[in-house]
């Protein structure tokens, strides 16, 4: 047996219609025998429900008062109310029983009748006319301001992005250049470092490089200052100048925008003493020995400059 | 403007103009929702009719003090509505509509006062979480109870009572403006 309490919480799916048989029988005895708070509250609820389907946008079918209103003169004319009966039989009534000049009179009055009847609907309809007008110049001024706001919001998310996309480059540029402060770190932190400082060639531009040689780790870091673009088929080639094999490959590389050129290379482990360090200009991809003219060179054991 | 009272006294003495005032009122709130139930304009049609039909035939019955006019009405032809799809056994597509014949605006306290209620209901179920506000609608516009939702939904029974006493609950809260005057 539920409780008033349980009773009062099912009261807004009672008002909804949608308890099952037996939860709404208890909820009518309870109500038979007479709570007056839950009939009270049942009321509200039944209020609320009722307002549910006011979310539901109006719509307003062709013509349809029109057969509710026929629909209700029908019925009236076939019941017995003789105030209702339709106005020709009242008119040829008033025919038959009246003289000429009384049905003359009658019909003026009816004419003049109709007319106040026409001009009222004819105001009416302006009014109508008048309001619709007024909605629909408030809807478009609603349409415009929310195209505004729409045209608004594209704008910022197109700002918004192109600043996420700039930050996640930073973030690559940022990664790069810490990677590449690492690996650097990593070399000069090593035993056993040695310094090869690179100058341009006789008939080069003038530029300049150095290496950061760590023999006992076998790493190298390689940096070139002030070199020229080269074009897009070619590329600077580095060059270990060994004791026992002569030039051997160190690493390629493309100056940036500043002319500067970077390589992380490995020393060569039975090639012998490394003698020199040297840069060429070779066909893009590389080649094993050096053909290209010769912009940098520098020996080791040299100062730096 | 008359008042929902006199409206309700002129339909008891069977005033038809007072019926016209209804209709124009409400028509096509209630025409909305039959269309809304049936997808079917030409039952929506009928129901509509019937339903102002009947409060016409019923008119000496209907007592002001038990609820709006409104509410009646659209209690009456919601569940008309929904007979007529159980009836027919499956739901059609909704249908286009003709465009409106507005044949008289409707006086102007009435409309505001209606249009304060349209926004407010339709605020709080903008509110509801989704699986609140298809619990609600099942219920009230497929007339399912809470043991079809929850098979409908596979969700447990006590889930689906719970949804819908919230969302009843959101609406109470949100509605309590025009339900305190109302009463």
């Amino acid at each position: 047996m539920k409780n008033h309490e349980d009773i009062q919480a099912d009261l807004p799916l009672y008002a909804l219609g949608s308890l099952d048989a037996d939860e709404r029988q208890a909820i009518d005895q309870h109500l038979t025998e007479g709570c007056d708070s839950c009939a009270r509250e049942l009321q509200t609820w039944r209020d609320v429900v009722g307002m549910v389907p006011l979310e539901i946008p109006e719509v307003a079918p062709s013509g349809l008062k029109a057969k509710l209103l026929a629909r209700v003169r029908a019925e009236t004319a076939t019941s017995a109310a003789p105030a209702h009966r339709p106005r020709t039989v009242a008119r040829r009534r008033i025919g038959w029983a009246a003289p000429f000049a009384l049905a003359a009179l009658a019909l003026l009055a009816l004419a003049t009748y109709q007319e106040i009847g026409w001009r009222a609907e004819r105001e009416r309809d302006a009014q109508v006319v008048a309001n619709l007008e007024a909605e629909r110049t408030r809807q478009a001024t609603v349409v415009a301001e929310l195209q505004r706001e729409l045209e608004a919001a594209r704008g910022n998310l197109a700002t918004v992005s192109a600043a996420l996309a700039a930050r996640e480059n930073d973030v690559a540029s940022l990664r790069a250049a810490l990677a590449n402060a690492e690996q650097s770190l990593s070399i000069l932190q090593a035993r056993g470092l040695s310094l090869v400082a690179l100058k341009e060639t006789k008939d080069a531009p003038p530029a300049a490089g150095h290496v950061l040689l760590s023999a006992p780790t076998g790493r190298a870091l390689f940096y070139a200052f002030d070199l020229p673009q080269v074009p897009a088929d070619k590329t600077y080639e580095l060059w270990w100048i060994t004791e026992k094999q002569g030039p051997v490959q160190a690493g390629l590389f493309q100056p940036d925008a500043r002319g500067l050129g970077r390589v992380e290379a490995t020393v060569p482990e039975d090639a012998g003493a490394i003698q020199a360090a040297a840069v060429t200009i070779e066909a893009a991809g590389g080649v094993p020995k050096p053909q290209g003219p010769m912009v940098l060179i520098g020996t080791v054991g040299s100062s730096p400059s | 403007m008359l008042e929902s009272e006199q409206l309700g006294a002129a339909l008891r003495q069977r005033d038809e103009h007072a019926l016209a005032e209804v209709y124009d009122r409400y028509g096509r709130t209630v025409y909305a929702l039959a269309l809304r139930i049936t997808g079917d304009a030409g039952a929506a049609e009928e129901i509509s009719i019937d339903s102002f039909w009947q409060l016409w035939q019923q008119a000496e019955r209907f007592d002001v003090a038990q609820g709006s006019l409104l509410n009646w009405l659209l209690t009456i032809a919601r569940s008309r509505a929904i007979d007529r799809v159980r009836a027919r056994g499956a739901r059609k597509r909704v249908q286009a509509l003709d465009p409106t014949d507005v044949n008289h605006a409707r006086p102007p306290d009435e409309a505001a006062e209606l249009s304060q209620r349209r926004l407010l209901v339709r605020q709080a179920m903008e509110t509801l979480p989704p699986a609140q506000r298809t619990a609600l609608s099942l219920a009230y516009y497929e007339g399912l109870s809470h043991s079809q939702i929850a098979e409908r939904l596979q969700e447990p029974l006590g889930t689906v009572k719970t949804r819908i006493r919230q969302a009843m609950g959101v609406l109470r809260r949100s509605l309590a403006p025009v339900l305190t005057t109302s009463q």
